[in-house]
């Protein structure tokens, strides 16, 4: 249990996806200036993450079998396109204001570097399926924490109306930084607490 | 060779599951979208100006499909009042058809320009009102920047050679974005009435006798003469300057000759091909 807490826990805080791995950063900062859609972008990304793991952890299997492991790329791009096609389907179904409020980001998801990357270094570590479902979860986690926090730093600092040369893109970069910094303290800390 | 067809066979697996389960997906999360609206799309004109009210042209489809009136085009003015009309079966309506009018003649030697000659700052009527300074001048005419024709999303708007902004009739579609540009709300949306040519005040001088005459030759000294002489009772002086109703205006030019200024202008509309 306590591995599997481990393995959660530094998926979220110690290998931030975003913030300490630099994955999936144009929905990060694309979507986070409301904090509505950056929590819809959150959760729509970790339901990605988790179903992709769901269906390629397999599929690896089968790869490693037939000596096919160069297909690895191009099997997990055609699940996750697959997924998020699905999960646009439902969402405008479903949710149709979340969907208005993510607009393009959804469908790029497809094409966002976390949820492949998640998929392919799960399998590098050497995960068993239930270790890389719980990696998946807590990547996805990660993932809607970073955005969550990201989007109040957002609000903050547009109210802080910075000055003009600053104001937009290069303000969010800034704040983005020295975010991404705050994380690097965390570096150590499942080590100890869990003693894997 | 065993090793191509695994390959295929596996990758065309993941993609056959895959569409499989999209097809299925797609059926039964489909989101029913009127099928007209398609067609309401193809008449609008598509500029999204926003002239009807409504954020862009899908809105604004959107909500004639809910029973909006099909006449608050102003791009597609009257034709496509008519096709609407034709699809969608209800009355067309009459099509009202706007313009803006920027309500400032001005001259080329208008104190606000002499004032500007020494003004360093950004070139923008918008940021030349926020400063603070004193003048002699009128302190209610175009500026002259032109903030409006940056704004015209037509390029109806320009500037003469007295650095006054003018409307275009035969551009202008009374999209009304320029209004609520102006520092100085000169800018304002006329709806055309049985008239094909009214009377109107070219000016917003609020200042009186020599003051307003020093300021600027083409001003309104809000004198009343045109008050007296008009037939319709229309006119009325507020702040000095004379406001004509052009919704009860006749166009008969009466206020026009008595006019010691000449403040007082024909605004006409132009019938734009449909």
């Amino acid at each position: 249990m306590a591995q599997y807490a481990s393995i959660l826990f530094s998926m979220i805080l110690v290998n931030n996806f975003v913030l300490v791995k630099f994955l999936g950063i144009c929905p990060f900062l694309g979507v986070s200036k409301k904090f509505d859609s950056a929590v819809g972008m959150g959760f729509a990304v970790t339901l990605v993450m988790v179903l992709a793991i769901a269906v390629t952890w397999p599929i690896q299997q089968l790869l490693d079998a037939w000596g096919l492991e160069y297909l690895q790329t191009i099997a997990f791009i055609l699940v996750i396109a697959t997924l998020v096609q699905l999960l646009e389907m439902a969402m405008k179904r479903y949710l149709p204001p979340l969907h208005a409020s993510l607009g393009v980001f959804l469908p790029l998801i497809t094409t966002n570097c976390a949820v492949l990357g998640v998929t392919i270094l799960t399998i590098d570590e050497g995960y068993t399926y239930p270790q890389a479902l719980v990696a998946g979860l807590g990547a996805g986690l990660g993932f809607l924490l970073a955005m969550v926090i990201f989007s109040g730093v957002r609000r903050r600092v547009e109210e802080a109306e910075p000055p003009e040369v600053f104001q937009g893109m290069p303000i969010t970069l800034i704040s983005a930084a020295i975010t991404a910094m705050s994380f690097m303290g965390f570096s150590g800390v499942i080590d100890h607490l869990f003693g894997a | 060779m065993n090793s191509i067809v695994l390959t295929i066979a596996l990758v065309g697996c993941i993609g056959l599951v895959g569409s499989v389960i999209l097809v299925f997906a797609s059926k039964k999360l489909a989101v029913q979208e009127d099928e007209r609206l398609a067609d309401v799309l193809a008449i609008l004109p598509g500029a999204n100006c926003g002239s009807c009210g409504y954020p862009g042209c899908e809105g604004y489809a959107k909500a004639m499909l809910a029973g909006a009136p099909v006449n608050s085009c102003g791009p597609g003015g009257a034709s496509a009042a008519q096709r609407l009309s034709e699809l969608l079966g209800v009355d067309a309506g009459d099509v009202v058809v706007k313009r803006a009018i920027v309500a400032c003649r001005g001259t080329a030697d208008r104190v606000v320009l002499q004032e500007r000659a020494v003004y360093h700052g950004a070139h923008s009527c918008r940021i030349y009102a926020t400063m603070g300074h004193l003048s002699d001048g009128c302190t209610d005419g175009c500026i002259g920047y032109g903030d409006c024709m940056a704004t015209c999303p037509y390029g109806a708007i320009s500037l003469n050679k007295n650095h006054v902004a003018v409307v275009d009739p035969a551009v202008c579609i009374g999209c009304g974005l320029c209004t609520t540009i102006c520092p100085r709300h000169l800018i304002s949306l006329v709806e055309k009435s049985d008239v094909d040519e009214v009377s109107f005040v070219l000016c917003h001088n609020t200042l009186t006798g020599k003051r307003a005459k020093d300021s600027c030759a083409n001003t309104c000294l809000g004198c009343r003469k045109c008050v007296k002489v008009c037939p319709q009772h229309c006119i009325e002086v507020v702040d000095n300057v004379a406001h004509i109703d052009i919704s009860k205006c006749v166009g008969c030019k009466v206020c026009m000759g008595v006019c010691p200024e000449g403040a007082i202008y024909p605004l006409s509309w132009v019938s734009k091909p449909a």
